[in-house]
């Protein structure tokens, strides 16, 4: 099969500031966004690359399209091109919709006569009929992205890369972008997407590629490359916590203080540092609340449920033993809490503890997938009304 | 590198682009495209009734209306394009930065915008002619020379400043002033005999005023002796090579650095 895009060896090198001065010479650094990265892609595939803000994904997509040119390495783009980068870019809000319909066409490269004579599909499309002539400062800004990602509808090249523009508009409209998308795909478009939004890029994309720091750390089947991003993303999440010190108090009677866990081959044991302040702890059932890295609950654990009794001492450690089979997925969320069972007064803590249950096996398994994101129906099929 | 230029697609480009700036000059207003009327109508009103009848600054130069109108004219589309030219870059960043459309489309776009505006001062001069000189001949025609010297002269001076500005912002900063102190060194409203002689030769290396000489030339019938503006001309056609090779050799960093 041919390729459509060779990236060789590829470094893209910005300055980056590092002084706040107003005049004179600025001081600067040099900072690599790409770095030696080589890949290829063929004619007809559909590829994702993901990666956290500020791993170089525009910028490659930016390179691809020939909008920035390499520092070092060759990139070498064997069919036509288009490019949405930023579904704002080529609209100009004193100008009708009508108006930033020819511009936009125009910057794809389509003649006038084309582009005069698709209107009223690009329209369709848009859904913007009633106000083709009103200026586009008065458009919402779902219009505006709808209006310009219609006219990449008459894209004729071989080659579309799209950047972060899957995520607008409502749901009728996400699904008429995404049969669009799909029919390119079919009818042997080779489609580069740039996305936040894995589950999306899940069903459109048969190879995900993830960036890091400018270097391309996984590049094979979604499942292969999304569990290595997971791990990349979680270990960031500023607001989760591994081993951390979780205050929990409950009025001045109770409070759970310190929270650890350990990973036994087959256990999960969670210990909880119980310190009383009121030796009157009548009704008060302490536990657990587990969910996995989508939210969904999996499971709630309690003293009272496995009858377990405080003792009286002012201070002491508690544990849950969980069987690690228990799981079937590979991060777990703990969210200690204090239930009074007779006033139903409940606290929990906003930071949950995150722990790490398994390294992954990667295998083919879209389910295992899916449901990792919290997809409880796997759409094996899509239907459009 | 320049065989881009000849190319259909170009035109299409520039057709397509130059309607836009058009469109968006003139955007909510009530006048609308009317507005092009009213540079070279305030240039006969300022010309006639200020310079002319009000301070009598041509009392020793022939038909000095139209003489000054000459220079406002030349004056109007260099200023413009300098202007224009030098900040259209700034002002079209995401087109530059997130499309692969010919970045030069977009000085090129702003310069024919003020081309039409500048017909219609053409026009307005021939009238005028036909008003003060009650005469109006074929060589009409030759004023093709000097519009096209005129683009050439402000728009390589823009396209440098624009490149320039890529990485310096002051020369924003310095624009008015290099636009005030040239038309003062620019003989726009004043005869160039009143040029001192010993620097009279800069005069000869300006193309403005070979841009203006040339207007009153073949619209007033006056004896100029247009050989001597050789070296401005040179100056103009290597300023606009020179300026369009570097523009589009940076063209690949002008989203990087914009």
């Amino acid at each position: 099969m041919e390729k459509a895009i060779e990236v060789i060896e590829l470094t893209k090198t910005f300055t980056k500031y590092i002084s706040n001065k107003l005049f004179f010479f600025k001081k600067y650094e040099l900072i690599n966004a790409l770095e030696n990265i080589s890949f290829s892609i063929n004619e007809g595939e559909s590829v994702a690359l993901v990666g956290k803000n500020g791993s170089g994904k525009t910028t490659l997509l930016k390179i691809l399209a020939g909008i920035l040119k390499p520092t070092k390495g060759t990139v070498k783009v064997n069919k036509t091109i288009n490019v949405l980068l930023d579904t704002h870019s080529c609209i100009h809000k004193d100008l009708t919709g009508y108006d930033n319909i020819l511009i936009s066409g125009k910057t794809l490269g389509l003649s006038t006569k084309e582009i005069k004579s698709k209107i009223d599909e690009i329209v369709d499309f848009a859904e913007i009929k009633d106000f083709l002539y009103t200026p586009v400062k008065h458009y919402s800004n779902g219009m505006i992205s709808r209006l310009s990602f219609s006219v990449t509808i008459l894209s004729k090249a071989d080659i579309l890369l799209f950047d972060e523009v899957l995520a607008f508009g409502d749901i009728q409209f996400q699904q008429k972008v995404f049969k669009h998308l799909k029919n390119l795909s079919t009818n042997g478009k080779t489609l580069f997407f740039v996305s936040h939004d894995i589950r999306q890029l899940i069903t459109l994309c048969n190879r995900f590629i993830l960036l890091d720091k400018g270097k391309i750390i996984a590049d094979g089947t979604p499942i292969k490359v999304i569990h290595k991003y997971f791990d990349y993303l979680i270990k960031n999440i500023d607001y989760l916590c591994n081993d951390a010190k979780l205050n929990l108090h409950f009025k001045n009677i109770i409070s759970i203080e310190n929270i650890k866990y350990q990973i036994t081959n087959e256990n999960l044991i969670i210990q909880l540092q119980i310190n009383k302040f009121n030796i009157q702890i009548n009704n008060l059932d302490i536990g657990l609340i587990i969910r996995d890295i989508s939210n969904i609950l999996i499971t709630t654990i309690s003293l009272l449920k496995n009858n377990i009794e405080l003792s009286n001492k002012t201070n002491e450690t508690i544990s849950f033993i969980i069987n690690n089979e228990y799981f079937n997925t590979n991060y777990i969320l703990i969210f200690p809490y204090i239930l009074n069972t007779i006033t139903k007064e409940y606290v929990t803590t906003q930071t949950p503890l995150l722990v790490k249950i398994k390294d992954t096996n990667i295998t083919d398994n879209l389910a295992e997938l899916y449901s990792f994101f919290g997809m409880i129906n796997i759409p094996t099929k899509i239907e459009i009304n | 590198m320049f065989t881009a230029f000849f190319k259909k697609e170009f035109f299409e480009y520039l057709k397509v682009f130059t309607w836009r700036e058009i469109k968006i000059k003139y955007a909510q207003t009530f006048v609308g495209i009317f507005w092009m009327f009213f540079p070279p109508l305030m240039g006969i009103i300022v010309s006639y009734f200020f310079l002319d009848k009000l301070l009598r600054a041509g009392k020793e130069i022939p038909n000095y209306t139209l003489f000054a109108y000459c220079g406002m004219m030349g004056w109007y589309y260099f200023s413009y394009l300098v202007s224009y030219t030098s900040i259209s870059l700034l002002q079209n960043v995401d087109l530059i930065s997130k499309t692969t459309i010919p970045r030069i489309i977009i000085p090129l776009a702003k310069s024919i915008t003020g081309l039409i505006d500048t017909l219609i001062w053409v026009i307005f001069a021939i009238i005028l002619k036909f008003i003060f000189l009650k005469n109006f001949n074929i060589s009409l025609i030759l004023i093709i020379f000097p519009l096209l010297l005129n683009f050439i002269s402000g728009f390589s001076i823009g396209l440098w400043l624009s490149i320039f500005s890529i990485k310096w912002r002051d020369i924003y900063q310095l624009l008015p002033y290099i636009i005030g102190l040239g038309m003062l060194g620019t003989p726009v409203v004043y005869h160039a005999n009143m040029i001192p002689e010993n620097i009279k030769f800069i005069y000869y290396f300006n193309p403005i005023a070979a841009v203006i000489e040339m207007y009153r030339k073949y619209i007033l019938n006056i004896h100029i002796d247009l050989i001597k503006f050789t070296p401005a001309i040179i100056i103009a056609i290597i300023l606009f090579l020179t300026g369009i090779y570097s523009f589009l050799k940076q063209e690949t960093k002008l989203s990087e650095k914009l």
